[in-house]
């Protein structure tokens, strides 16, 4: 038996010594991305072309606002599985009122929705004490149900010229939603790793009941992250009405699937701690690439489903090889 | 004694070990005879949980052997040490919590009838073994329910009922109360007798005196040499091998002189009580005073402080800060009040233990650090630099380094550096020292000293006798959640603190 330790003792430097960067999501995510554009450029001479970037941004916008507000959410410990429900429900009730409220009116009302259904599901979990798996499976039916009841199953226009701008409109080049998920991730990124906010998610997600035991008020922490993961599916149910020019009630079905794969492939942990809004971003970009690139090759729709599947499961996969007990396995038997 | 003829039943030859390519132990060596008792020693971070960890197969060693009869072993795994006849008893609790305690003594051996769990006779088996160390606990109660001595007691009970050769225990005693230590000696005595050995990891030296043959001392990685233990070997020996130089222990008697001033209390409890708990407390703590609340095995001491921080509900009674009436009802508002409470259970309840040491040592209190949310970065680190010299942490990366991969004793000191940043008046801390070694456990208790003479008011809740002699200006004692005496410093003794502390009366 003769292991090197100083080989041995690499990597568990580097993650004791920068917790935030690296461990799942860092190089070996990037190494996987930037092989996928390689190979997929091969194969496709469409692929790296400017307008096909932007469609991969533009396609992965509306799961991008809610998975950065999401990784904030799981990081702290929680989870929300009503944010499809909530951005079709929203996008309902939006193109519904522009009637009645104009369509400012109609968009402030939808965000004040999205908060609120932030805000019950984040009671439900920090005052009731219900598992947020549950609390937001529950919700996510009851969301979805109301958006049928309030647009009796079909879709509804909402043509107004200036509102179909946010989804459709370009500023120098750049689709006006790319420019502000971009902006919604600097900021995200920015609280999260510099703010007392972010570090408050950490603690809590790591171990909340030594945060409440060091004074942090966990809950009121807790719901502004419900709230806040509300109100971005609320403001994607928004842009994405404003993109398709209507409402739909079965809008975004199993996004909220999407959203955790893009969270846990970017290296996030399930049980919160632990994950990164960089991570986040390539879990997008991966997706997003992965499926533009199986329609630019004509895969069939059925088996694009399986590979979105497949290379979920390689990336958390291999990141266990790597990283977790397997990979010491591996290691020391070398 | 001839050592060719009489060969160990384990030896450990020249282990080494590096985490992080810091060595942690530079060829190791240890022998263990048939039927001893021996001590392993040093301070936090001197290796003996490296060393112990990889004798279970928990860490692989980077060289040297391991010898069971004289014939090398490959323990790759914890299986492997168990086939061995090594059994661990960790000073860190490995439990399921939703097991009862019968369920945690038979897992894997639950007698059954038929297909079907024969409980009478697993609780029945259960009681036997408990009655080894003639402890009285239900083994229908579940783990989770259990107080942390509690759970300490079912592993040692679990070891001792296994079919080990070999038994390695982990500062086994740290949270027990006198009366109880005895009993585990007994019970060590007799499987001595039926020629199981012991490794014994304690920090309580009067008990490696009553109970090892041998003691085997680490420093900083490195044997220093192992001493038979007899009459002419004293603590102080044992404790200069382990710290490298002559260390002076206890209160000085300086501060104990300025003590005597009597400040108006910042804390004032009166008539507190949370019903099933404790009734009718009445307390006061002032500045630069250290009040020791002293009590037995689930007398209900802890939970007072747990109330005074916002944790457990009151009943009645009141809680005055400076003379005024002030209502807490979370953690959240008791840090707001001043009050900070340092828990027993610091990996469960006091630390995130992914978070880096600057992290933890500034979690309770923000504000100083951020302007408009932001941390203000070279503050942060300033403050929390300031913690780290002053208290001694010791850790391997800088205060970049990940809680998890501190040693108790400077875990304990993060908690602590915690509240004194967060710059509270009233500090409570229950246990404070339980599982901390010689060095660090001197090093907080001089700290609080410290702390006590700019002001700090102490109220602190233990089940170590020792420590609330040594620490407390004033003793309370509590039984069945009721005080039952009040020393002074110079009235206090172990015997008059015992007989107040086990119901007698004054």
């Amino acid at each position: 038996m003769s292991v090197n330790p100083q080989t041995q003792a690499k990597p568990a430097a580097t993650t004791a010594v920068k917790p935030r960067i690296g461990i799942g999501s860092g190089a070996g995510l990037l190494m996987l991305y930037l092989v996928m554009v390689v190979v997929i450029s091969q194969l496709s001479p469409y692929f790296l072309g400017q307008r096909n970037l932007i469609n991969i941004a533009t396609s992965v916008s509306v799961l991008g606002m809610i998975a950065i507000f999401s990784t904030m959410l799981m990081i702290s410990g929680g989870l929300d599985l009503s944010v499809g429900a909530t951005t079709a429900l929203v996008g309902v009730l939006v193109a519904s009122t522009q009637g009645a409220l104009g369509v400012g009116g109609a968009v402030a009302f939808g965000l004040i929705i999205g908060l609120l259904i932030g805000l019950l599901n984040g009671l439900l979990v920090t005052r009731l004490g219900i598992n947020p798996l549950i609390t937001t499976l529950g919700m996510l039916s009851t969301i979805r149900g109301l958006a049928f009841v309030f647009s009796g199953g079909l879709s509804i226009p909402m043509l107004d010229k200036g509102f179909g701008q946010l989804g459709r409109g370009n500023i120098g080049g750049l689709p006006i939603i790319v420019i502000v998920v971009l902006i919604m991730f600097v900021g995200a990124f920015i609280v999260m790793r510099y703010t007392a906010y972010g570090r408050a998610m950490y603690a809590i997600g790591g171990n909340s009941r030594a945060s409440h035991l060091a004074g942090l008020p966990v809950k009121r922490y807790q719901l502004t992250a419900y709230m806040l993961s509300g109100l971005s599916a609320a403001v994607a149910g928004i842009f994405l009405t404003s993109r398709l020019g209507a409402a739909a009630p079965q809008a975004s079905t199993g996004l909220e699937l999407s959203v955790v794969a893009a969270i846990i492939l970017g290296g996030t942990s399930l049980s919160g701690g632990k994950g990164n809004l960089l991570g986040t971003l390539l879990g997008i970009l991966i997706l997003g690439t992965l499926d533009n690139a199986m329609t630019l090759l004509s895969v069939s729709a059925y088996y694009q489903q399986i590979g979105l599947g497949v290379v979920l499961l390689l990336a958390v996969g291999l990141d266990q090889v790597r990283f977790g007990n397997f990979g010491r396995f591996l290691r020391t038997k070398n | 004694m001839n050592a060719e003829i009489n060969i160990p039943l384990l030896q450990m030859q020249d282990i080494e070990k590096q985490f992080y390519g810091v060595t942690v132990l530079n060829k190791v060596s240890l022998d263990l005879q048939t039927g001893e008792v021996l001590a392993l020693l040093g301070e936090n971070g001197a290796g003996k949980s490296t060393l112990i960890k990889i004798l279970n197969g928990d860490y692989q060693k980077d060289g040297g052997a391991i010898l069971i009869d004289g014939k090398p072993v490959q323990i790759n795994r914890p299986r492997d040490a168990a086939a061995l006849g090594i059994h661990m008893i960790y000073q860190e609790q490995h439990y399921a919590p939703e097991l009862s305690v019968a369920e945690t003594l038979l897992l894997g051996k639950l007698p059954t009838r038929g297909i079907m769990v024969d409980w009478e006779r697993a609780y029945a088996m259960a009681r036997q073994h408990l009655n080894m160390l003639k402890v009285d606990l239900d083994p229908k109660k579940l783990m989770m329910n259990l107080s942390v001595v509690e759970r300490q007691i079912v592993e040692v009970v679990k070891a001792i009922s296994g079919k080990a050769r070999i038994i390695v225990m982990d500062e086994p005693t740290a949270a027990f109360p006198p009366n109880e230590v005895a009993l585990l000696f007994d019970s060590i005595r007799r499987l001595i007798e039926q020629k199981i050995s012991i490794i014994y990891i304690s920090h309580r030296l009067d008990e490696i005196f009553q109970i090892a043959n041998r003691a085997t001392v680490l420093r900083d990685g490195k044997l220093v040499g192992t001493r038979r233990i007899e009459p002419s070997l004293s603590q102080r020996d044992l404790v200069q091998m382990m710290v490298g130089h002559e260390v002076a222990r206890g209160t000085s008697e300086q501060s104990l002189a300025a003590r005597q001033t009597e400040a108006e209390p910042v804390l004032t409890v009166s008539g507190l009580t949370a019903d099933g708990l404790f009734e009718n407390i009445d307390l006061h703590v002032s500045p630069g005073e250290i009040v020791g609340i002293f009590g037995l095995l689930g007398a209900g001491h802890d939970a007072i402080i747990n109330a005074i921080f916002g944790e457990i509900k009151v009943n009645r009674g009141q809680i005055l800060i400076e003379g005024q009436p002030i209502g807490i009802t979370s953690p959240h508002e008791a840090r707001n009040q001043g009050i900070g409470l340092v828990p027993a259970d610091r990996k469960v309840q006091g630390l995130v233990l992914d978070m880096d040491v600057r992290e933890n040592v500034t979690l309770s209190n923000w504000s100083p650090l951020t302007r408009f949310g932001f941390f203000q970065n070279n503050r942060e680190r300033e403050h929390t630099r300031q913690w780290i010299d002053r208290l001694g942490i010791r850790m391997a990366g800088g205060m970049a380094t990940k809680l998890r991969f501190l040693s108790g004793g400077n875990q304990q000191k993060v908690v602590l550096a915690r509240w004194l940043e967060a710059n509270v008046k009233v500090l409570m801390l229950n246990e404070p020292t339980w599982g901390v070694d010689v060095g660090a456990r001197s090093d907080i208790y001089a700290q609080l000293e410290a702390m006590a003479a700019q002001g700090l008011a102490i109220l602190m809740v233990s089940s170590d006798m020792d420590e609330v002699l040594s620490v407390s200006h004033r003793i309370l004692t509590v039984y069945r959640g009721r005080l039952t005496g009040q020393f002074s410093r110079a009235e206090a003794n172990r015997e008059n603190l015992l007989h107040a502390a086990a119901g007698g009366a004054e």
